[in-house]
Parts: structure tokens; C-alpha cells; sequence
């Protein structure tokens, strides 16, 4: 109950200050802090390993106080027989993480991606992180504002039937807008969404391949829901509270066009509005 | 480590439009037996203080309806608000209670005559009040369906107003919620106007949050302030009617940067962050990107 609580309140509190509201909770209920922090996902931080480059931060590539850099595979600071995956593992963490920045400089341009790999009780079994994060400035049409994008891609990998796998992945897109437009505007949000798929896995090379042409799948469809779902959501909750009837000619026809970009993206999406 | 009163406090605070009891109930939910004392003791100030951010709405007994806001708080153990319309003192439940009939949300349980001495200070902006009170109120109306108007009339001395001043300001809230269907949003906007002979200004701030949780947690917070010397500044009707220009300007101005702005977050922040497809236009080679040195290639590549 107690948990259940926690993460009702996190999908109501302030995106923007998720890290001090798990805080906050957990103080006030220390008894769901394992349970709490594993189920919500949080802003990804940086940290440069000894060759100099950066990678991401997250429960996954944690032991104790140091982070394991995906490049290196050291530890930051420097932890004598920190966890790191077996020998088979490496291997496909090591061409993921190849595939998965050139991914990321393909969508992102810019920003860092790290992906860690770690084993699960059966031999076969794995799980995987998959960490982008862009932060931008001037993103806004006359070049001002600044924006911040957190994907965190978590895979479990279960070995299937005859040669294949199973891939159930969770991924969860966390934004941030700043912009003076209209006086001083700030978005902020999380969204998490589930894929689960099975697919022929007989090497490295093939799991990779699987898992990103996964990611970047759901990665798409939640960018496409952000833009014309949860952005749409928010004009239509202001044309309840301002009536637009009295507003100028170029006010209704923009409400009239965001009103049908949302309705499309509803119909798109398979459901009436709501 | 924060008290548990204070993180209370914090997490009050940041209830999202309409959620207040929602907010109240979790974090009942998270405090522990010891503490529990110490944070219901907590509750009831910020709640209040919640409503007047809020601009929560009540109705009087007479059906009469008013907003709480900073501007009508009377100090004191508990606060207490007035009405400048009726000039009187609300009896207020706050929704406080952990059994409050109507948990989160404010109800008039109660009115009482201001003290003569504070109307008679009140009254020498009265005119004014009740001029901005007919045709701003008319404004609202027309521009926020569920909004509703209060307009106080400052006196002097502590209550902002300095030597021949006279000090109105205006407050209104539209709601629209809907948390069956996961939503919520709420706009606030304060209008202070200020006139002596022969010179009258006017100060706006305008604030809007917009949620949505349906299987995430989206929020827009939006604000903005304006500041204006009025032309028009003979006779209360023609102040009043110069306000109603200033707001009416001021806020549909706005409301088209809104409109813009929404576009703008689909359109080019959220490109800058992360394209909808790669410049090439074409899904991510991954066949490619996993054979051997070849994804160095794939990175860099600008076509």
C-alpha cells in the first residue's frame, strides 16, 4: 500500500523535481526505498572515465559508490573486483554499445549513450540498459531555450524456443523544455511504454541487431507520442480554460489545427478522444 | 534528513490543479504512526495556503461565490479570508482533516460582518472596485467559461494603498479537471491597477499548469507579467475600461505565444533533441552498424 502510494504520487508530483520527490519519500517511508527507486527510472547523470570519455550513470553500472564505464570497462573511481559482466557478455556489450552510439549520433547529433550488459540466473539469460541523453540549447524556433532528453531502454533477454529469444524491453523517455516563449514556459515529463517480441538469436551480432531495431521502434512511437498525444493533451486542457471563440481569426484557425493534429494522432492511435 | 513535517510541506505544495486531496491521501498514506501527529499539525496552514494559490473557489451560503486568494487572506491561527463584495469574514473548511467531509477542498461553512473599521477603509476605493468588478468581470465571461472574478478594493497603510491612492486588484481562476481521464489544468492572473489624480498603472501576472498522466507524467507551467501606464484615467468607469483594453490585449497576445509555443515544442525543441528519423530518412542501419568498424562509419556520418 505504501508503494502504491509512493508511485501515485510520483505520476502526480512535478516531473521537474522527480530526484527530490524519491527523496522525499523515501524519508518518509524508508520501507519502500528498494522497491521505489527500482521502479522509477531517473534523470540519467555523467561521469568520464580514465580514457577521458564520457559515458552514463544508472543503477546498472553501479557497485557501491563507482560506476563501471561501458569504454573502458573500469570503474570510476577505481574499485578493485567491481561486478563486470562474464567474457560472453562483454562481447555483445562491447559491439552494442559500437552500434548504439552510432545510433545515437544518427537521431540524437549530439549527447552520450552507454549500454551495459549484465547476467541473469540462467546461463543463457542477460539483461541491458540501453542510456541516451541530450542536453540542447537554443532548441527553441528563434534559437532560445534549452532541453534535456533521458531514454533509459531496459531489456531482459530470455532464451525462446529452437534458437530464439525472447526480448520483453521497458523503456522510459524523460523531457525537459525550458523556453522564454510566452513569458517563462517549462515542460517536463516521463513517459514509459513496454514491448515484448521473440526473435531468431544465434550470435552477438544477432541479439544486437534485435534489440535495436526494437528500441528504435518504440523509441519512434513514444517521440510520436510525446509530440501529437501528451503535447496535443496539454493544448486541448488550455482550450477548456480559455474559450477561443472570441479570440482572433489566426487563434482559431492555429486552435483548429492543433485540435486536428490531436485528433489524428488519437485516431492513430486507435481510440476516441477523450 | 528533513523532518517529516517539512517534506509534508514540500510535497503539499506541489499538488498538481485539482489533485490536492489525491496529494493529501499519499502522503497519509506514507507517514508513519510516530510522525503522524506532528504532520497533521502541519497540514492545515499549507493547505490553505494551497487553496489561495490556487485561487479555490467557494460558495457562500447566501449562493453567492468568491475566490481565496493571497489578496483576501486575513492573518491569523487559523488564516481566514474575506469577501470584498459582500464584506464579510469566511468561515473556512479547508479540507485539512484527515475524516474532512470533502477531503482537499474548501468549503464556506460560515460568514460573519468584517469589522465596521476595516469597511470603512475599504470603502474609499469602492467605486473603483465595483467598476472593475462589472466590466472585467464581463471580460471574464466571455474568455474563461469557468472562471470566476474577485476584485478587491486595498486600503491604505499595510494594505498597499499610499496617500490619495487608490489600489483594486482583480483575481481570477478557470479549472478544468478531469481525472478520470487524467488530466488537469488551471490558469490564475492577478491585475493590479493604481490610480491617483491625474496618473493610473496597471500590473499583470498570469500563470498556467497543464498535467496529464495518462501512463506518464506531463506538465507545462507557464507564466507571465505585464506592467502598463493607463491612458484613460478619468473616472472610475474609464479606469476600469482602460484595465479591461490593457488585459484583453495583454492576454490574447499571450495566448497566441501560447498557441505558438505549443507548436514550437513539437515542432522544433523536441527536433532538437531527438529527430523523428535520421537525416538519411531512412531507419537506423543496424545490419551495418554491427559488423566490425563499420559503425565508427555509421557515426559519423552527417549525410
Amino acid at each position: 500500500m505504501a508503494l502504491d502510494a509512493a508511485l501515485d504520487l510520483i505520476r502526480r508530483l512535478p516531473p521537474s523535481k522527480l530526484e527530490n520527490n524519491l527523496a522525499d519519500l523515501v524519508d518518509l517511508a524508508p520501507e519502500v526505498q528498494e522497491d521505489l527507486l527500482s521502479a522509477v527510472d531517473q534523470p540519467l547523470q555523467l561521469q568520464r572515465d580514465a580514457s577521458g570519455r564520457e559515458f552514463l550513470t544508472c543503477d546498472y553500472n553501479r557497485d557501491g559508490d563507482s560506476y563501471r564505464s561501458p569504454w573502458t570497462n573500469e570503474f570510476v573511481p577505481p574499485l578493485r573486483d567491481g561486478v563486470v559482466p562474464s567474457a560472453r557478455l562483454r562481447a555483445i556489450e562491447e559491439l552494442a554499445n559500437s552500434a548504439f552510439d552510432a545510433y545515437r549520433a544518427q537521431y540524437y547529433d549530439s549527447g552520450v549513450s552507454s549500454t551495459y550488459l549484465w547476467d541473469l540466473e540462467h546461463d543463457a539469460n542477460f539483461a541491458a540498459c540501453v542510456l541516451f541523453r541530450k542536453d540542447a540549447m537554443g532548441i527553441s524556433r528563434d534559437a532560445r531555450g534549452e532541453g534535456r532528453w533521458d531514454a533509459l531502454h531496459v531489456f531482459e533477454v530470455k532464451g525462446g524456443s529452437k534458437g530464439s529469444a525472447v526480448y520483453k524491453l521497458t523503456s522510459t523517455i524523460m523531457l525537459s523544455i525550458l523556453t522564454p516563449d510566452a513569458g517563462k514556459m517549462h515542460v517536463a515529463g516521463m513517459i514509459t511504454r513496454q514491448s515484448e517480441r521473440e526473435e531468431v538469436a544465434g550470435s552477438a551480432r544477432q541479439h544486437v541487431i534485435n534489440m535495436g531495431k526494437q528500441l528504435e521502434e518504440l523509441e519512434i512511437q513514444m517521440r510520436h507520442a510525446l509530440v501529437h498525444v501528451y503535447f496535443g493533451k496539454l493544448a486541448e486542457v488550455f482550450s477548456h480554460l480559455r474559450n477561443f471563440e472570441s479570440g482572433s481569426g489566426e487563434v482559431k484557425q492555429q486552435h483548429g489545427a492543433l485540435q486536428a493534429s490531436l485528433a489524428a494522432a488519437l485516431s492513430a492511435r486507435g481510440g476516441p478522444a477523450e | 534528513m528533513a523532518a517529516a513535517p517539512d517534506i509534508a510541506r514540500r510535497l503539499v505544495r506541489d499538488a498538481p490543479p485539482g489533485q490536492l486531496r489525491e496529494v493529501l491521501a499519499g502522503v497519509r498514506a506514507l507517514v508513519s504512526f510516530d510522525e503522524r501527529a506532528a504532520v497533521e499539525a502541519a497540514l492545515p496552514a499549507v493547505v490553505a495556503e494551497v487553496h489561495a494559490r490556487d485561487y479555490a473557489l467557494v460558495t457562500l451560503p447566501s449562493g453567492d461565490a468568491v475566490l481565496l486568494t493571497p489578496d483576501g487572506l486575513r492573518p491569523g491561527e487559523p488564516p481566514s479570508f474575506y469577501d470584498p463584495a459582500t464584506k464579510q469574514l469566511l468561515d473556512i473548511d479547508f479540507g485539512a482533516a484527515p475524516r474532512a467531509s470533502a477531503p482537499g477542498v474548501a468549503v464556506c461553512t460560515g460568514v460573519s460582518p468584517l469589522p465596521p473599521a476595516d469597511v470603512a477603509r475599504l470603502e474609499r476605493a469602492e467605486p473603483l472596485r465595483a467598476a472593475v468588478e462589472r466590466l472585467l468581470g464581463a471580460y471574464v465571461r466571455q474568455n474563461y467559461p469557468s472562471a470566476h472574478l474577485t476584485v478587491y478594493a486595498l486600503g491604505g497603510g499595510d494594505e498597499g494603498a499610499e496617500g490619495d491612492e487608490q489600489v483594486v486588484v482583480a483575481c481570477y481562476g478557470a479549472k478544468s479537471v478531469a481525472l478520470a481521464s487524467m488530466y488537469a489544468g488551471a490558469l490564475t492572473a492577478r491585475w493590479e491597477l493604481r490610480a491617483t489624480a491625474g496618473a493610473a498603472s496597471a500590473r499583470g501576472h498570469a500563470r498556467a499548469c497543464l498535467h496529464t498522466f495518462e501512463e506518464g507524467n506531463v506538465r507545462l507551467d507557464v507564466e507571465r507579467s505585464w506592467r502598463a501606464q493607463l491612458d484613460e484615467v478619468d473616472g472610475v468607469d474609464a479606469l476600469a475600461g482602460a484595465l479591461v483594453t490593457l488585459v484583453r490585449r495583454s492576454e490574447g497576445e499571450w495566448h497566441e505565444e501560447l498557441l505558438d509555443g505549443f507548436a514550437d515544442l513539437g515542432g522544433h525543441a523536441i527536433k532538437a533533441l531527438r529527430r523523428p528519423l535520421p537525416m538519411t530518412r531512412t531507419k537506423f542501419d543496424w545490419e551495418r552498424a554491427t559488423v566490425h568498424g563499420l559503425a565508427d562509419e555509421l557515426a559519423q556520418a552527417k549525410i
